[in-house]
């Protein structure tokens, strides 16, 4: 019975989506109603107000600078959460069952992460700083940074993983993201603008463009550090054991 | 036109190992064998389709970001293969015999 | 050839969602949720979003996947039926 009422409702809302979809217009269809407010005008002007060849780093962090600030607070409140349930681990080194383990990891894997991991690392690098121009930005290469982080520390252990990234430096990090953010908006108010407004008024015309580069790069790196160091967190708060045993390995 | 043969060619050889290496990989009996497929189709069939795609493009700068992306799939698949194939040593998963196959 | 492209690989999401989220063994699944995000970047990369794709290739395929078998190790393998 309970079977018959969900396949019912489903199919119902199957039909109803089914209609939505054969309403919605179609790919790109140039009169489609998303590309005739505001699209042209982030077309057209983008470039020259944003200072970014790449539309979307400029939609993201120049004209959707609330949006994406709200985002980054978002990403933090989810750190939030992790720590409010796992809890933050005391001061000083940390470990987890990778540790503990009998067999110590092997020597190839090791090699082959101590390796790799700082060209991932100059990638993200990459990512982050050639946001403006490529697709990519703060977001990704700090994805990309807790991702060769999190290598390194399913091979080589949370003990060793928490030596090079010390609570100490991750703490303040966390928040970066938002606090440039806040920087960037109000740096935009003494400039005579509104809150993050990237081109100042204040100063001379041909200051504005370099200005509006430098602070987007600015933004772009503080995501960038903020959400590698949230996912860091995030997984060295998952992988933590509480028992302080030392090491074996 | 011969450009677009040869990477017609290697394409396709790449595409045959991918082949060979997903059917290596549903077939074979135990864990140590289905390892040499995967890595094969790893190794020698994306770096065939890379190779193509490398003679299509035809610019330097594509062409040196294609054997970066070679050279670090070489490494990763490689020492995935081996640390699939430790772990699985060190478990004791034992290997495949055709003898055991026959008694059951 | 490509609206053949865009149809395999939309079959191939909604298989591999279909199949993460049928699947008994937690670690299939997660594997098969990755398989999800690899594909889903490739879809990004079709619709010209490559923004979006490498968000979703670090985050998805990468980030999400090692959380969840660092929370699968720290629980059970199976699922509670």
């Amino acid at each position: 019975m309970k079977k018959i009422i969900s396949l019912l409702f489903i199919s119902a809302l199957g039909v109803l989506l089914l209609f939505v979809v054969a309403s919605m217009p179609r790919m790109g269809d140039p009169e489609s109603p998303t590309r005739e407010h505001v699209i042209p005008r982030y077309l057209e002007n983008a470039e020259e107000e944003t200072n970014s060849p790449n539309v979307i780093t400029g939609i993201i962090l120049n004209y959707r600078g609330y949006d994406t600030s709200g985002e980054v607070t978002v990403i933090f409140c989810a750190l939030a959460c992790v720590l409010a349930i796992l809890g933050r681990e005391k001061r000083g080194r940390i470990h987890s069952y990778v540790d503990r383990s009998p067999v110590p990891a092997s020597p190839v894997v090791k090699t082959m992460v101590r390796f790799l991991a700082p060209f991932i690392i100059l990638f993200s690098v990459y990512t982050i700083l050639h946001g403006e121009i490529s697709p990519g930005g703060g977001f990704q290469g700090g994805a990309i940074v807790g991702a060769s982080i999190i290598i390194f520390t399913t091979i080589f252990g949370l003990w060793e993983a928490s030596r090079r990234i010390p609570q100490k430096f991750r703490v303040p990090l966390e928040g970066s993201a938002f606090i440039i953010f806040f920087i960037v908006g109000i740096l935009g108010i003494v400039g005579g603008g509104n809150f993050l407004t990237y081109a100042w008024p204040n100063i001379a015309n041909n200051l504005q463009p370099s200005v509006v580069l430098w602070l987007t790069i600015i933004v772009e790196i503080g995501i960038g550090l903020g959400g590698a160091m949230v996912l860091i967190s995030i997984l060295f708060a998952m992988m933590r054991e509480e028992e302080a045993i030392a090491p074996t390995a | 036109m011969v450009r677009n043969i040869i990477t017609v060619i290697f394409c396709s050889i790449g595409a045959f190992w991918f082949l060979l290496g997903t059917t290596g990989l549903l077939r074979m009996p135990d864990i140590f064998s289905r390892l040499h497929p995967s890595t094969k189709c790893d190794t020698l069939g994306a770096c065939s389709v890379m190779v193509g795609v490398a003679v299509y493009s035809g610019s330097l700068w594509d062409i040196l970001k294609l054997i970066l992306i070679m050279c670090f799939l070489l490494l990763s698949s490689a020492t995935c293969g081996h640390a699939i194939g430790r772990s699985a040593v060190r478990r004791d998963i034992a290997p495949w015999r055709k003898s055991e196959e026959e008694e059951q | 050839m490509a609206t053949a492209l865009n149809v395999v690989m939309i079959v191939l999401l909604i298989l591999s969602a279909i199949l993460a989220v049928r699947a008994k063994d937690l670690l299939a699944a997660v594997i098969i949720f990755s398989v999800y995000s690899l594909i889903m970047a490739l879809v990004w990369q079709r619709l010209q979003a490559p923004d979006l794709a490498l968000t979703e290739a670090a985050v998805g395929a990468g980030v999400t996947t090692v959380l969840f078998l660092v929370a699968i190790f720290k629980t059970h393998r199976e699922e509670e039926r």
